[in-house]
């Protein structure tokens, strides 16, 4: 009787591990079950092992933004957290309606206009004293043979003064230097405004020089202060030598449910190119992007962008629309080679919405993912709640 | 007879526990975890230099994270002194996430406990220049995109991921590598930081629209969920606008569009629809931690609310700065996002 209790013994925890295994396997343990916080009460770590390493408060920061409210959760407020993988699970399944490729834009907001935002380099004195020189080029790139140009001005608070002396440089990335720059606030050679105290300065390599003005370029700007002090900042502009070029000539037209618009290039030699544009109502609200990408030899070709159907369904407008931004660049070479964008540049048919397809995408890599995701997820549905300490 | 048997059944149930444990890891995401800018190549070339880079003494990102090594792991190691897009840094990491999801080992022994093909989750943990690289390799993942697969396999790894998260990422670049690469501004002391000098790595982190990974990238094909720290460094933070950890400013850890040098802070960080990109980022938190701490678990302090963020108060989104917990490091906070 000894013996078999004995043996029954092992094979019993062997039976009750695989069962808490395999259930844990569909409902992972979750060491944050613990309770939590109160955020002016330190709670001891709800993770034992965690306790081993005792990292430290940091001290009070030496410099820091004012913050005009600074809140605590209430007494009897327990934050909590939502779960990040159904979260991001509940995300896939929504895009996995349309393709990598073709996007509704759901804000109105252009995404090619986006990319193109310009960055403003600032620079103050001493613990961020008074004033700041801020720096920026007119775009963010220049497509070849443009001229570039770049601003800067000297801001005391919000209000701009008048430097002594604005210069500065265009430097490779290694450093050597392209051009040495003045920059002027005359209303000639480039400046809008005669003095407004934006100043400018302009560079134009011309066809001969543009080669040695390619790629991502830095600009370091000097500016010489009444207290005879100095501000450095940065900025920095792409200069593109693209090997293919919108003619201006587009078509349309629905295959399959999908409105295909094509854009004719001319390609100067063998190159992969990467086209994008955005769709618009015709009062310019962006609501629609896509791309292609192909490699492509010299010649005239045309390159087609397929708007899925289902984002004309779900904006419910008919036709026209306007291709309102259309972005051609060479890739294949870092930094890409980016040619100027051309706007408000076709106008297709008038399809009524019904001519296009409802049926969603199914992106099925995102689709997987989401399952995935979910399987892994807590049980049970809402917040999880978070503990504190480490 | 005894003295045999009682051997055996602790062997058995040793055994049946150990099972039951790897099916307990199993059911978890591995975590991948992916550094940030180096000064040298050590992090490539000695894979416990990478490991490293997540400790403090006895202080462990990746031992906190992974909730004392119950949860399966995976370090990469690149050359963190290369500008984000080559083959020594986006394609060494994404041959390593490949491999690591394929069931292979990082460089001290460590797998993930299900492959892809047996079902499994992977997260990705990267901090700083890691989510630069990481948003290249997810934002080229489609032969339609403008950079596909240019220095690795980027399909394979947005196909196999689940999501990212970042701490600190430079998203945006960072106004620190301004300073170091233009000229030396004296009034930046960025010595004690990544960002020494402009090498090649540091001149691609600038905040300059030309440099960044948004224009040659598009959203990310996975989701990429963004922390980062609030703990100002004496000397460097004043060359940062608006809040930020001493390297990266807001405007950048939160992957904002606009002007990479827009001023953010806990109140106001752009929100989940004003992002860099639009789709594929999305906000959870912030913390009292400077660009070292996120990494390195070394300061378990004063986590805060963002607008869009993971934290809830009663049901409903906290408010911005709301603190919500008041001792927890990053690699504890992401111990609790799974």
């Amino acid at each position: 009787m000894l013996m078999r209790s004995s043996r029954v013994l092992p094979i019993v925890v062997l039976v009750v591990a695989f069962v808490l295994g395999f259930w844990t396997m569909r409902r992972p343990v979750h060491p944050r079950a613990a309770p939590v916080v109160a955020v002016t009460h330190p709670s001891p770590s709800p993770v034992a092992q965690i306790a081993v390493v005792v990292p430290s408060a940091s001290p009070s920061p030496l410099r820091r933004t004012v913050r005009t409210e600074t809140e605590i959760a209430p007494m009897g407020i327990i934050p909590e957290m939502g779960s990040v993988s159904t979260k991001t699970a509940d995300d896939y399944v929504k895009r996995a309606r349309f393709p990598r490729s073709s996007q509704p834009i759901a804000d109105g907001v252009d995404p090619i206009a986006r990319d193109r935002e310009v960055t403003r380099g600032k620079s103050a004195g001493p613990e961020g004293t008074n004033p700041t020189l801020v720096v920026w080029p007119q775009r963010t790139g220049f497509e070849a043979p443009s001229p570039i140009v770049l601003h800067a001005y000297l801001v005391h608070d919000k209000r701009k003064v008048d430097p002594t002396e604005i210069t500065g440089e265009i430097r490779t990335q290694q450093g050597g230097v392209l051009a040495a720059l003045d920059f002027h606030d005359d209303g000639t050679n480039g400046d809008d405004r005669a003095n407004d105290l934006i100043f400018t300065s302009v560079v134009a390599p011309g066809r001969e020089r543009a080669i040695d003005f390619k790629g991502a370029q830095l600009v370091e700007v000097h500016a010489r202060i009444d207290n005879g002090a100095q501000r450095v900042a940065t900025t920095g502009f792409l200069y593109s030598i693209p090997l293919g070029h919108l003619t201006g000539h587009y078509r349309d037209e629905i295959v399959g449910g999908n409105l295909i618009v094509s854009a004719e290039v001319l390609v100067d030699a063998t190159a992969r190119f990467h086209l994008e544009a955005t769709l618009s109502e015709m009062d310019g609200t962006a609501f629609g992007w896509s791309q292609n990408a192909l490699v492509l030899e010299a010649g005239t070709v045309w390159i087609p962008l397929s708007y899925w159907g289902l984002m004309f369904r779900d904006r419910g407008s008919d036709g026209p629309y306007l291709v309102s931004s259309v972005a051609l660049s060479t890739t294949g070479e870092m930094p890409n080679q980016k040619n100027d964008v051309a706007t408000n540049a076709h106008v297709t048919k008038s399809y009524p919405v019904t001519a296009f397809s409802e049926r969603p995408f199914n992106d099925p890599a995102l689709l997987d993912a989401a399952a995935r995701l979910r399987a892994d997820a807590p049980a049970g549905i809402g917040g999880v709640e978070a503990g504190s300490g480490r | 007879m005894r003295s045999i048997r009682h051997p055996r059944t602790i062997a058995m149930t040793v055994c049946a526990l150990v099972l039951a444990w790897s099916a307990i890891a199993s059911a978890q995401p591995c975590m991948i975890f992916v550094h940030g800018k180096q000064t040298d190549t050590n992090t490539y070339t000695n894979w416990n230099s990478a490991r490293n880079y997540w400790t403090n003494g006895t202080n462990d990102f990746v031992k906190t994270a992974t909730k004392n090594f119950a949860t399966s792991y995976y370090v990469v190691g690149y050359n963190g002194t290369r500008p984000y897009y080559e083959s020594q840094s986006a394609g060494e990491v994404a041959n390593e996430i490949v491999n690591a999801t394929n069931g292979g080992a990082d460089g001290g022994g460590n797998r993930c406990a299900r492959t892809y093909a047996q079902g499994g989750t992977f997260w990705v943990i990267a901090h700083s220049m890691g989510g630069t690289v990481m948003d290249f390799i997810l934002g080229n993942n489609d032969a339609t995109d403008p950079n596909f697969n240019f220095t690795g396999p980027f399909d394979q790894v947005a196909q196999r991921i689940s999501l990212a998260v970042t701490a600190g990422g430079a998203h945006r670049g960072s106004q620190g590598a301004d300073a170091v690469c233009g000229g030396g501004n004296i009034f930046c002391n960025f010595i004690a930081g990544f960002i020494q000098s402009c090498d090649d790595a540091t001149y691609w982190l600038r905040s300059a629209d030309a440099v960044q990974v948004r224009t040659v990238s598009n959203a990310p094909a996975r989701n990429i969920n963004l922390t980062g720290g609030y703990e100002a460094i004496f000397g460097a933070s004043a060359c940062l606008s608006g809040e930020d950890d001493g390297i990266v400013q807001y405007a950048s850890i939160y992957a904002c569009n606009g002007s990479a040098t827009a001023s953010y802070d806990n109140s106001n960080a752009c929100s989940n629809s004003a992002k860099q990109e639009s789709s594929g980022f999305f906000n959870l938190d912030a913390a009292h931690e400077n660009h070292s701490d996120e990494r390195d678990n070394s300061d378990s302090d004063v986590r805060r609310a963002i607008p869009t963020g993971i934290w809830t108060c009663s049901g409903s989104p906290c408010a911005p700065n709301t603190q919500v917990q008041s001792s927890m490091t990053t690699g504890r906070f992401i111990s609790i996002l799974y």
